[in-house]
């Protein structure tokens, strides 16, 4: 029995702060995704989404970024972190694409203003083309910070960030399809407002499958590393990442319905960063506590 | 007249801090009495809830043994903290032991979920990291850290940890330089040889 009166490890550090930017960063990342790709076209509809795409994502990271400043305290920290930044840090590389993305997203925003036709010219596409990237590193970065922290054994999974990127793409789709305008034409479930929602299927189909590959190479190093705590990641996601959205999957078309399929992606998507942030958390799951009861 | 004992200070005299940083504790002489841990609180004016040096109590009611065990942060040579403090904040000073600065601290937490042994908190007033440092204030003018100083037993030494002392986890790969003596499997019987509390036994053991 470990001794009762005396704390053994300081509270959980993270709050709902850390959850909310998880799943803005996302929300950014994958609308930028979308709102720059479709920059690129001169179709005036596509134009149309790319300019909400890159409003969409330009709030979310201004709201991201409130969210972090708001776990720090003190605002001007923010300015610390990317004035003071430790190159080993991952937090500190997430500060600057966060700025950077911010940055970019405000710049093809302006550029986009008042274009309704025609190809964008070559500075406005390589603008675009930068902020593809820079979105790819936002969606991607959030998982690294969270296996940096040695001290929470169920981050170290080796399984947390293509879970959490799958998850982040599923939920930055849903939350701009429902911004988006509709496409013209029919999609494949016969909603013309269920592309956006295809592109989750593809992205369920691809966790799946490497679930599938994982579990049969027998992913021994990976869950050496998670140090057992594979199964809770596993089937937290299975759970809220793709039971909760394929719930709503195949319910039929109309405006009312696909926003309700993406409000389900974005339910289990919280979801499912809350429980990471929270259960990775655990006292109980501390390799110091693992280590005391095996002294004792 | 008595003559009156003169302050630390001056009992310093020619003392040097050693060169090399580290602390060893011998768990065979511990006996979970919590001086280190008051007198650190009382040194860094630490809050109530949040601990730069603790003592666990590792008891067994069915065996009516218990076990103590001092913990505090371990200076480790390949510091996790270090990496993930995204402000270079927490730094590694020339003796080996690694200090919070707190100007450049943005209070961001990710040292307390990175540090392996729970040995960093936030300070809740001022929102900046805290840990151990060894009480740099006191062993640069040839003090030891007041936990060292509270010791009763000598339990606690500073300076470059002993021969025979072992790291706490032995599978972790941090380097700590805080070594312990006496630790082994079944701490609560082998280590604190010097003292068996047994209510029912009527003699106690003193080695």
């Amino acid at each position: 029995m470990i001794g009762p009166t005396m704390p053994t490890l300081p509270d959980a550090p993270f709050g709902w702060p850390v959850v909310a930017y998880l799943c803005l960063s996302a929300v950014a990342g994958v609308s930028a995704l979308f709102g720059a790709a479709m920059g690129h076209s001169y179709e005036p509809q596509a134009i149309a989404n790319a300019r909400r795409g890159l409003w969409l994502a330009l709030l979310s990271s201004v709201a991201g970024a409130a969210c972090l400043a708001s776990d720090l305290e003190q605002p001007r920290r923010f300015w610390l972190v990317l004035t003071e930044a430790n190159p080993t840090s991952w937090i500190s590389w997430g500060a600057r694409i966060l700025t950077l993305f911010g940055l970019l997203a405000t710049f093809a925003l302006a550029l986009q203003r008042g274009r309704s036709s025609g190809r964008p010219g070559a500075f406005h596409a390589f603008v675009l083309q930068l902020l593809i990237l820079v979105s790819v590193a936002l969606v991607a970065y959030p998982p690294f910070v969270l296996q940096q922290a040695q001290g929470r054994p169920m981050w170290q999974s080796a399984w947390l960030p293509p879970l959490l990127v799958l998850s982040g793409l599923h939920l930055g789709s849903s939350v701009f399809g429902m911004f988006a305008a509709a496409p013209k034409g029919r999609s494949l479930t016969g909603d013309p407002r269920a592309r956006a929602f295809e592109v989750h299927l593809v992205l369920l189909g691809g966790a799946a499958l490497y679930g599938f590959l994982a579990d049969v190479a027998g992913a021994a190093g990976a869950r050496e590393f998670a140090r057992g705590h594979d199964p809770e990641v596993l089937l937290a996601f299975a759970v809220l990442g793709l039971a909760v959205p394929l719930l709503f999957a195949f319910t039929g078309g109309g405006r009312a319905v696909a926003t309700l399929r993406g409000l389900a992606v974005l339910a289990g998507a919280v979801a499912l960063r809350a429980w990471v942030v929270f259960q990775g958390q655990d006292t109980s799951l501390s390799p110091l506590l693992q280590s005391l009861k095996e002294r004792f | 007249m008595t003559e009156l004992e003169p302050v630390p200070w001056e009992r310093v005299g020619d003392a040097k801090p050693p060169e090399r940083a580290g602390m060893t504790v011998d768990l065979r002489r511990c006996v979970g009495c919590h001086a280190c841990s008051i007198a650190c609180k009382v040194e860094h004016d630490v809050p109530l809830g949040d601990f730069r040096m603790r003592v666990r109590y590792l008891e067994d009611a069915s065996r009516g043994t218990i076990a103590f065990l001092p913990l505090l942060c371990m200076h480790c040579a390949d510091a996790p903290c270090l990496d993930a403090c995204p402000t270079s904040a927490i730094v590694r000073l020339d003796d080996g032991r690694v200090i919070v600065d707190e100007d450049r601290c943005c209070g961001n937490k990710a040292c307390v979920s990175a540090c392996p042994y729970g040995a960093i908190f936030v300070h809740p007033d001022r929102g900046v990291a805290e840990k151990c440092d060894f009480c740099t204030h006191r062993t640069e003018v040839g003090l030891d850290p007041a936990c060292v100083s509270a010791c009763p037993t000598d339990a606690l030494r500073f300076g470059p940890a002993e021969g025979d002392a072992a790291a706490f986890r032995e599978d972790e790969a941090t380097a700590p330089i805080v070594r312990y003596v006496g630790l082994r499997p079944g701490l609560d019987e082998q280590a604190n040889a010097g003292v068996r509390l047994d209510p029912r036994d009527r003699d106690i053991v003193y080695e």
